[in-house]
């Protein structure tokens, strides 16, 4: 697969909340679910499309005007009324966009090229145990070149982490995961038809998937910090990753039969619980679309604290946010 | 007392601040003048005479709970001026009833505000704007000694005259100077003055040399007899008023005070206490004579805590005890209005390359954190076998948001000295002097920062002449020649101080410590310490470079942008041009995301200025050297510099020190680090500071610090010279402008020092939220 190339919508580096140490997130394009709460909507399609930023936007109308199938009225207002549906997504307007107010979000990339950018922070990699994460999107979507860039970063000596909601074939899932050093698996709600009403889809091939990546998981060193261990190639160690959203999933039904579910997994690092914030709601309306979420609070300290001890009773290991609980917020 | 109550009524004596009164004229200011022979003697004896008068009458006084003693010198010894507004500044507390304000801030002003007054100062006086100094306008800082006590007059008018049109005066010691106190600790004052009489003993004074030489000891003992009587003084209050004294505790200490004040009249030091004791004495007097930085405190002050740990004379908890009472005594020297440079750096390799790190550096990295006190501004040194456990410490007290310590290199450092000539050995001795520049401790007079160079301002005249340029290796070419000129009348005028000083700022005192000057028989303000290396400090180094990566783009290979276009849009600050400079904004990389589009003309740059300094000698003998800073004068720089073609419009802020510009490193810390350490820190023996903003998320959580602390140790490997650390959030800053009160002590590291955040003038403020944008 020497060679190959994907979608790829940011490189992030010093990142530092996506697995142990000092990492360089690659977000992949594409996502199978549609989660009502996701806070990267630009990663759920698998095909380029145009963002734009009214707060950066000069309103210089070159947009419109560069455009080829005049999907623009022009002016100030000239982006914010693209036709998102006949846009093919040519970038001609984004070329034309001094300001940057238009990007084009997902460009080809070819495995070589992102391993060479990773090298380029092995120090910071060596000296704070980090590594290289693929998120999204689904990188399971993208089999090959995902596997590329993780044999290739393990070659490269990089500690290897992905990220992954675990909607995909288990043959896709299971070729990424020879090459990986720690799996982040989220688990977004326990219910079938819950699942299907959230996120567009059933829960029943990722709770498996999730049953077979417990199964293979390494010993299940329970900490963040222990990741130096790229090239060791033994079975990935397992971190489930849990979303609360208030009176999405937190409803104790839920939280109960998620404790049932995971306390029943061979093995299991430790489950995260990831409190829901807002932060993406400004890249719905860059998008052109409705964020159907926006009146949601993030949950209570109390409340998350509540959700873990439900999960420790079944003997998890819990964080919150990666901390104790009882480390200060 | 326990060690508790001890430090709360010590931090309590902080809370009594007066104000300085401006200077109230000439009337009643004693003078040395009269007394018999002075008109006919050399100025280096006139300025001792004026120095000694000080310390003999100076006020003293000794505050409740203090082991360490010593007061902070008054304009003039009994100003009413002083005593009477003492005054609850800080709102911590009342000054205690009766007592002398602890601590002096100056009439009005925040930190930084003089550069900007300068620069409004000059637009509105329609000076031109060049990348230069066409005058002699007087380095601000040169005026170092007038806030710690006036000298009374030694000059004569004639002396007055000539060192005016230079910008000094009688209390001016020019040159970021650093007192030996290695040496002093080692020797006494009585070592030093035996070595100076030693010398007078065996000289021939019939010679024109020999009488020079012969006035220089003379200096020295001068000074050095009044430091001894300084320290009888003191020794004499702590008898009267362990007298007085009803806490037979307290009666006891008192008594101790004045036997180690006894002691170090006539002796070297012998124990810990003393040795600080003599620390401290020496500080205030160098600090009254403009040499305000502590060095290599934890390697030289080590001995003497071992030593006394060892034979069982002292414990832990007493050590720790006096180094917080060391600590609040550098605090009543604190001006948050300025930088008072009151550095100590701490750990780095010991003389054979091996690590230095010791209990001391991490007791005075405790007590900084402990204490939570600005002074005194704490830098580190680290290496690769710098110990896990003082890269962590470091890291948590970076991570908690102390804005200490800057961080220094030793990796990057040491050998760029060598290649400046200083022997290996030595070359690790290093310390940093004012805020960021390097000097070896004990050994150096420093000129390091007079000599400055606006990078961009040169930039902004050769883009005048654009149409004139066919390629731009033309223009590349063109923005040289303006460097050349920039960097002749830098020297030049740097040349003009440096030759001006030994006629009006003779330095006996912080010469008896630096070596050369005694060995040499030679003021070290003509050329008797050992080094005598003098800065260019250039700054504006990354608005230049992202001007010259969007020229190179626009107009030579996209040509998107017109030459002629490009010029009428600069002069008229992109007016009706927003699309021509968002492109120069977005199309064109910028230097700090770790792409060699740009570093690499950020490299060419600094070879091209470097390759003008080397081998440049100083009018004391030494070389000039090259370093990357702008200090506080980002602001004053970007307020008299018009539009640029970075993007950037008229009057903005430019790039602190060796950093990206405001907002524009969008790659995240390493990648600043990857673009700064592409230039050769053998280019830059004077040494650079890259500024970091860090979000707070950043550095927070569980492995919050073991992150910091790895990036710590990837600067180490990355191999650049120095970064100091912000921990900013913007939306913070914000909240902080628009309710000052609530974010009183927030505090943020400005060029070099830590200062509070709503005492900035506003375009500081800006400054600073910019930087933190992308994060």
């Amino acid at each position: 697969m020497a060679g190959a190339a994907g979608l790829v919508f940011d490189v992030q580096r010093f990142a530092v909340h996506d697995g142990p140490g000092i990492r360089t997130t690659v977000f992949l394009k594409g996502c199978s679910l549609r989660c009502q709460w996701c806070h990267s909507p630009e990663s759920q399609s698998s095909l380029p499309e145009v963002m734009y930023s009214a707060a950066v936007c000069i309103g210089c109308g070159a947009c419109a005007a560069a455009c080829p199938r005049g999907l623009m009225a022009g002016g100030r207002s000239g982006p914010g009324q693209l036709d998102r549906n006949a846009c093919q997504a040519c970038g001609r307007c984004v070329a034309a966009c001094n300001a940057g107010a238009l990007v084009m979000v997902g460009k080809t990339a070819r495995a070589e090229e992102i391993v060479a950018r990773l090298d380029r922070d092995r120090m910071l990699y060596a000296a704070s145990g980090g590594g290289v994460t693929l998120s999204g999107g689904e990188p399971a979507l993208q089999p090959d070149f995902a596997a590329a860039v993780l044999r290739g970063a393990r070659a490269h000596g990089h500690h290897t982490a992905l990220e992954t909601a675990g909607n995909a074939p288990w043959g896709s899932l299971s070729a990424l995961l020879e090459h990986t050093d720690l799996v982040l698996f989220d688990v977004k709600h326990a219910s079938g038809d819950e699942h299907l009403a959230l996120t567009g889809a059933r829960n029943e091939q990722i709770l498996a998937n999730l049953r077979r990546v417990s199964a293979m998981a390494g010993a299940a060193g329970a900490g963040a910090g222990a990741g130096a261990g790229a090239g060791e190639n033994g079975p990935p160690r397992l971190i489930v990753r849990v979303p609360v959203i208030p009176d999405v999933n937190d409803q104790p039904g839920n939280i109960a039969a998620l404790a049932v579910l995971l306390g029943g997994l061979p093995r299991v690092g430790r489950v995260e619980l990831l409190p829901y914030h807002n932060f993406g709601v400004a890249k719905y309306a860059a998008l052109g679309r409705e964020y159907r979420l926006s009146s949601v609070p993030s949950p209570s300290r109390a409340a998350l604290k509540g959700i873990a001890a439900i999960l420790m009773a079944r003997g998890l290991n819990v964080s919150i946010e990666g901390a104790g609980l009882d480390d200060p917020p | 007392m326990t060690r508790h109550d001890r430090l709360e009524v010590l931090l309590k004596t902080l809370s009594s601040v007066g104000r300085i009164t401006p200077p109230g004229g000439e009337a009643g200011r004693p003078s040395v003048l009269d007394e018999p022979g002075a008109a006919a003697s050399p100025v280096a004896i006139r300025k001792a005479r004026a120095l000694a008068w000080l310390l003999r009458n100076v006020p003293v006084h000794i505050y409740p709970g203090e082991l360490i003693v010593g007061l902070p010198f008054r304009e003039l010894p009994g100003d009413p001026g002083v005593q009477g507004e003492a005054a609850s500044e800080s709102g911590v507390g009342e000054a205690a009833g009766g007592e002398a304000a602890a601590r002096l801030l100056p009439p009005g002003g925040a930190a930084g505000e003089g550069y900007i007054l300068e620069a409004r100062r000059r637009l509105a006086g329609g000076w031109p704007l060049e990348p230069y100094s066409p005058d002699i306008f007087g380095i601000p800082a040169a005026g170092a000694g007038t806030r710690y006590g006036l000298l009374p007059r030694f000059a004569t008018d004639q002396e007055l005259h000539e060192a005016a049109r230079v910008g000094l005066d009688e209390n001016s010691n020019p040159g970021h100077l650093q007192a030996g106190h290695a040496r002093v600790l080692a020797h006494g004052w009585s070592g030093l003055r035996e070595m100076a009489a030693a010398k007078l003993a065996a000289l021939d004074e019939t010679t024109e040399i020999g009488a020079g030489r012969a006035a220089f000891l003379r200096s020295v003992l001068i000074v050095l007899d009044a430091a001894r009587d300084f320290a009888l003084r003191y020794a004499d209050l702590a008898e009267t008023q362990a007298g007085a004294a009803a806490d037979p505790a307290r009666r006891a200490e008192l008594l101790q005070i004045a036997a180690v004040c006894r002691h170090l009249a006539d002796a070297p030091p012998s124990t810990f206490w003393e040795a600080l004791q003599l620390h401290y004495f020496t500080h205030l007097i160098a600090m009254n004579q403009g040499a305000r930085q502590m060095g290599r405190f934890d390697q030289y002050m080590y001995p003497f805590l071992a030593a006394d740990l060892d034979a069982g004379r002292l414990t832990m908890d007493r050590a720790a005890e006096l180094l917080d009472c060391l600590w609040v005594k550098y605090n009543q020297l604190t001006d948050i209005t300025v930088d008072n440079l009151q550095n100590m750096i701490l750990g780095g390799q010991d003389q054979d390359g091996g690590d230095a790190t010791n209990l001391l550096s991490h007791m005075c990295l405790d007590a900084t954190d402990r204490l939570g006190l600005v002074d005194p501004k704490l830098s580190v040194r680290l290496h690769r076998g710098t110990p896990e456990g003082f890269v962590r410490r470091t890291a948590e007290i970076i991570a908690a948001g102390r804005y200490q310590p800057g961080v220094y290199n030793d990796e990057a450092i040491i050998p760029a000295l060598v290649g400046a000539g200083i022997p290996l050995e030595h070359a690790r001795d290093y310390s940093n002097d004012g805020c960021s520049e390097l000097l070896i401790q004990g050994r150096t007079n420093p000129w390091c920062f007079e000599a400055k160079v606006h990078l961009l301002q040169c930039l902004e005249r050769t883009v005048r002449r654009l149409e004139d340029f066919a390629t731009f290796d033309d223009l590349f070419s063109a923005l040289k020649g303006e460097i050349n000129r920039a960097v002749e009348m830098a020297l030049a005028n740097a040349n003009l101080l440096q030759v001006a000083a030994p006629r009006i700022s003779p330095n006996p005192l912080v010469s008896a410590t630096v070596e050369g000057c005694l060995e040499r028989m030679l003021d070290l303000t003509e050329g008797g310490a050992l080094y005598n290396p003098a800065g260019l400090c250039a700054s504006g180094v990354a608005d230049t470079a992202d001007g010259l990566a969007a020229l190179r783009r626009m107009i030579y290979v996209e040509r998107a942008v017109a030459a002629g276009d490009l010029v009428r849009a600069l002069a008229t600050d992109f007016d009706g041009e927003e699309r021509m400079r968002q492109a120069l904004l977005n199309r064109a990389p910028k230097f700090g995301n770790d792409s060699d589009e740009v570093d690499d003309l950020v490299v060419a740059l600094v070879q091209h200025m470097a390759g003008r300094v080397r081998g440049r000698v100083n009018p004391r003998g030494g070389e000039y050297v090259l370093g990357l800073f702008s200090y506080g004068d980002y602001i004053g720089h970007g307020l008299m510099t018009g539009a640029t073609p970075d993007g950037r419009r008229r009057g903005g802020g430019i790039s602190p020190n060796f950093s990206p510009a405001p907002g524009r490193d969008l790659e995240g810390p390493f990648a600043v680090l990857q673009s700064t350490a592409k230039v050769p820190p053998a280019l830059t023996p004077n040494g650079r500071a890259v500024d970091i903003a860090l979000h707070p998320s950043a550095v927070s959580g569980p492995d919050g610090v073991a992150n910091m602390a790895g990036l710590l140790r990837a600067f180490v490997e990355v191999g650049e010279m120095q970064v100091q650390f912000n921990v900013l959030d913007g939306k913070v800053l914000r909240e902080a402008q628009r309710d000052p009160e609530r974010y009183r002590n927030l505090t943020v590291r400005l060029w070099g020092f830590p200062a509070y955040f709503v005492r900035l003038p506003r375009e500081f403020q800006e400054h600073l939220i910019a930087r933190t944008a992308g994060r």
